[in-house]
């Protein structure tokens, strides 16, 4: 009897993984009153009828249960995705109509080749992101251990099938599954924060840092590695002193790698800093950088129309000076008001998880948000000179390649988070 | 005296708040604890009292622990920090709304 009314109350709820939580609890709540009214002399028959009857309609109660664990949708994000989907297909077209000379036209001879790219890459990226919101994290990070593991084994074995030449840093020789593998790579590292002791975490950190070294040799992709791996150490749930001494010893593996390319690779620690004065050496490695700045120094609030557009030697529309071209030619309100909007977007979104008491959820999302958030950033601020110049699209815009599918997984898993937020307080608590 | 159930609703979490702010407790305690405060007139259906503790837990204003006391597992919950802020909250919520009804009844104002 019992157990056909815990069978009852569950029916009503969508997610199974809550049925065995909600059926301990009510159960040890009729127990407890069956216990009562044996007390007062029922028995056991009786006391089970009238116990059950307390607790209501199972119906009800199932119905109020779901209410709480029925997966929640994160609307701002949605709609700003939308937007930009729409606006950067509608800008591509609109670009590749109007340049006689664009790569589109003399490349693929279809003005519309970028656009159409982008529409498909978006599709793509929205099926993976909508795969990425089935995802069990709790369940993952059960084999956070396996996942590591095959993950950086699989990123080893694309380098030594791509042969790759690792003394050059050349980020044209880079395997773009590596970029992809990054994530089941840091979700791993993120499992194993959670469930190891600091020195095993230390451990970990040092081999991912090294893997890094090895097989990414990217300026970008190594600034982006060692922010995560500091972000990682922020958040986990070791104690101050661990987390300070991480941070020295991240510190001066940094700081040594930057000595070593300063000594070794003088060249590019000189191309590096040049962004800092830029007209120092404005023919050679500087050149897109002024060019970009006057495209942003001759841009007003509302914009100069796509006809007058100023191109000079700029790489086309739908590279990475997307930032550039748009405060040129709409005016720089519209795409500072993008930057803004998705700046307070991924906010709230640090707001929202850092109050979580499990460290888990907590660094999964913040990696998330630091995959998103420093490509972006270092886009924006290289076309203004205050970065580097490196080839760092926009995410998901520029390129509309593959790049854009890894954007739209980090954003499918912050989803994951916010959905089954109230299910992993369960899950993760098991643990 | 019996009481809309109408009325009894939205005073549900206030209830429940303050009766964890005094010591983490579990389900059949709680209710148990409420009953007696409010004289009896506050009779939960007992099965719904848990959709709203786990509402409230993620919300955060509540933590749940199993522990097993007497060879009987139990899951106690807690009140967090914000949880205390809710419950503040609730009262000035509920000390303005009662100041309007007892004008709006021609009664006095406290």
């Amino acid at each position: 009897m019992i157990q056909s009314f815990l069978r009852d109350v569950c029916s009503y709820v969508s997610n199974k993984q809550m049925h065995d939580v909600i059926r301990k609890e009510l159960e040890s709540h009729i127990f407890e009153l069956m216990e009562e009214y044996k007390e007062n002399g029922m028995n056991e028959k009786k006391a089970e009828k009238k116990a059950i009857q307390m607790m209501g309609a199972p119906k009800e109660i199932g119905q109020r249960f779901e209410n709480v664990y029925a997966p929640k949708f994160n609307w701002n994000w949605l709609i700003l995705l939308g937007i930009v989907c729409i606006g950067s297909i509608g800008f591509l077209a609109v670009e590749g109509l109007k340049d006689m000379h664009s790569q589109a036209r003399l490349d693929y001879n279809d003005p519309l080749y970028f656009a159409k790219r982008q529409a498909g890459k978006m599709l793509i990226g929205i099926i993976v992101m909508v795969m990425m919101l089935f995802l069990d994290l709790a369940k993952i990070k059960k084999y956070a251990k396996s996942l590591y593991i095959c993950s950086s084994l699989l990123i080893i074995s694309l380098i030594v099938l791509n042969k790759m030449d690792v003394n050059a840093f050349d980020s044209y020789r880079v395997p773009i599954g590596i970029s992809y593998l990054i994530i089941p790579l840091l979700v791993g590292l993120v499992g194993i924060f959670t469930t190891k002791k600091w020195w095993q975490c230390a451990l970990y950190i040092g081999f991912t840092y090294v893997l890094y070294i090895t097989c990414v040799r990217e300026f970008k992709q190594l600034v982006i590695c060692a922010i995560v791996l500091y972000v990682c150490v922020l958040f986990s749930s070791m104690s101050l002193r661990y987390k300070l001494g991480s941070f020295a010893g991240l510190t001066v593996l940094n700081g040594s790698l930057l000595l070593i390319m300063k000594i070794w690779y003088p060249i590019y620690w000189k191309i590096l800093w040049v962004f800092l004065n830029p007209y120092q050496e404005p023919d050679y490695w500087s050149f897109q950088q002024i060019l970009s700045l006057d495209l942003l120094k001759h841009s007003t609030m509302i914009g100069k129309g796509t006809e007058l557009s100023y191109k000079g030697n700029l790489p086309e529309t739908h590279t990475e000076f997307l930032f550039s071209y748009l405060s040129h030619e709409i005016g720089w309100l519209i795409p500072l008001a993008v930057v803004f909007v998705f700046s307070i977007l991924l906010f709230h979104t640090v707001k929202r998880h850092i109050k979580s008491s499990f460290s888990y959820e907590k660094m999964i999302s913040m990696v998330c948000v630091t995959l998103l958030f420093v490509p972006f950033l270092w886009n924006v601020l290289m076309q203004f000179s205050l970065m580097p110049l490196e080839r760092i699209p926009m995410p998901f815009i520029s390129y509309a390649g593959l790049r854009c599918n890894f954007y739209f997984i980090l954003i499918g898993l912050l989803f994951n988070l916010e959905r089954k937020k109230s299910l992993y307080k369960h899950t993760l608590s098991i643990d | 005296m019996k009481i809309d159930k109408e009325l009894l609703k939205g005073s549900n979490i206030p209830v429940i708040l303050q009766a964890l702010s005094e010591k983490e407790m579990y389900g059949y305690e709680l209710i148990k604890h409420i009953e007696e405060k409010t004289n009896g007139i506050f009779l939960f259906k007992e099965g719904t009292l848990y959709p709203l503790l786990h509402k409230l837990e993620s919300e955060e204003a509540v933590v749940s622990f199993w522990e097993t006391v007497d060879g009987r597992k139990r899951k106690y919950y807690k009140l967090t920090k914000s949880g205390q802020k809710m419950l503040a909250k609730k009262k000035k919520e509920w000390a303005f709304f009662k100041g309007i009804i007892d004008t709006s009844l021609g009664g006095k104002t406290i």
